[in-house]
């Protein structure tokens, strides 16, 4: 029975990965994004962004799977290629942290773009890399 | 002495007459047997080579058809309108007649006057973006769908099936593909799959095939120039053949994703490329933009005279 639901579920998020995956040459943000985020280069943890245009705002989620957070603020501002989203995540201690991600966009028109900056969880601040999957 | 000169002369001037009336008339020519059918025909495409310039290959990757390169063959002599018993414009060719296919589809539906194309903010910089950098997805082997269908090197087909109620559109160069508008009255699907050419259905208004088309994904250019697009596109295409070697072709975009307002084209014109086929055109094979199709070239230099 678990193995049923397990698999149901794993198929669930390989549809979503995939619906995702299929937007390549629209809205710069569309798509899935791969990579990391830490406080240093030996502090890093692995990062998942899917993110979605629907003609007026960027929606999306981190990390998906059992413990996904949703993003709740998504916008790019095209005349610097400038990044900004921002989500709530549980923490450990059952409360919530607020994360704010600030990057700049990289070859653009390219399938496999980048973003790159920092982010912030109240006093901890560090940095992240994605890369859009094809 | 004088008179052996005058000989001499006469004769290096009958070569050179008899030289340039063999070159005129072809008899003469080595190479390809197309070499002398290439060249006037073929409508220069922005970053391609001029047509001849290639020596009868086509421009690109893939097999080149040698003779059937991007031009084709002679272009008919004006004609009216060819017409079905039912009156209908023929879109193709002509029973009967040599066969031909369309050249010179629009490569930029923007204008050049950006102000005047409601781009939201991130499609302007995203098409001023791609004027730069040009990561085309046809240059990978995708089938490209809207108006860049009719923008390939070697020209497209509109085969007319009338008894199916339905008109394929084969295009030559990427991947060799081909859409279908279906003709029979049926409307788009409730629900689809989004593809890279769409759902097509057409109508008749006059004399002028009117084509609506939804359901795209966003991994092609709607044009060689990059103009941008997402999923919501609502793409409708105006065919007018006013002579038997003139197709008309105008396109109005409505995209709530790309676009504040719907906007139209300016008029395009295709011309009839006759006593022309398609040929097999395998996109993959001897690619010359591998790096491209994986992702991890950055840039391409359309300056070269093979760009993939």
């Amino acid at each position: 029975m678990k193995l049923k639901v397990l698999t149901g579920f794993s198929l669930l998020v390989v549809l979503a990965l995939t619906a995702a995956a299929t937007a390549q040459e629209g809205h710069p943000m569309t798509g899935t994004w791969y990579g990391d985020f830490g406080t240093s280069a030996t502090n890093r943890n692995d990062l998942v962004v899917i993110l979605n245009w629907d003609g007026k705002a960027v929606s999306g989620m981190v990390n998906p799977g059992p413990d996904l957070v949703k993003i709740k603020l998504a916008t790019l501002d095209s005349t610097k290629w400038a990044v900004h989203f921002e989500a709530d995540a549980k923490n450990k201690a059952g409360g919530m942290d607020h994360f704010v991600f600030d990057g700049t966009m990289k070859n653009v028109v390219a399938g496999n773009r980048t973003i790159n900056g920092t982010w912030t969880c109240g006093t901890t601040k560090g940095d992240f890399k994605i890369q859009r999957d094809l | 002495m004088r008179r052996s000169k005058l000989t001499i002369l006469l004769a290096i001037g009958g070569a050179t007459l008899l030289f340039l009336a063999l070159t005129t008339t072809g008899i003469g020519q080595g190479g390809t047997p197309a070499a002398g059918q290439r060249g006037a025909q073929a409508p220069a495409l922005p970053g391609a080579p001029a047509a001849g310039a290639a020596g009868g290959q086509g421009r690109g990757g893939g097999n080149r058809g040698g003779g059937q390169g991007r031009g084709g063959g002679n272009a008919a002599p004006a004609q009216p309108t060819p017409r079905w018993p039912d009156g209908k414009p023929m879109m193709g060719s002509v029973p009967g007649q040599p066969t031909g296919r369309w050249s010179g589809g629009p490569t930029r539906m923007a204008a050049r006057d950006l102000d005047q194309v409601p781009f939201q903010p991130w499609a302007k910089a995203v098409f001023q973006q791609r004027q730069i950098d040009q990561f085309e997805p046809h240059t990978r082997c995708h089938a490209s769908g809207a108006s860049r269908q009719f923008s390939t090197p070697y020209g497209t087909e509109l085969l007319e099936m009338r008894d199916l109620q339905r008109i394929y559109i084969m295009d030559e160069g990427g991947p060799h593909s081909y859409r279908i508008i279906y003709m029979d009255g049926r409307q788009h699907p409730a629900k689809l799959i989004p593809s890279n050419y769409g759902h097509s259905i057409g109508h008749w208004e006059g004399d002028t095939l009117v084509v609506d088309t939804v359901g795209y994904n966003e991994k092609f250019w709607m044009d060689t120039a990059g103009t941008p697009h997402t999923a919501q596109l609502h793409f409708v295409e105006r065919f007018t053949r006013s002579d038997f070697n003139t197709l008309q072709y105008q396109a109005t975009i409505e995209d709530s994703g790309a676009y504040t307002a719907p906007w139209t084209t300016a008029m395009f014109t295709m011309r009839w490329t006759a006593n022309s086929d398609l040929f097999e055109y395998i996109c993959q094979d001897n690619n010359h933009g591998p790096e491209l199709m994986i992702g991890s070239q950055e840039s391409e230099d359309r300056s070269r005279q093979f760009v993939p």
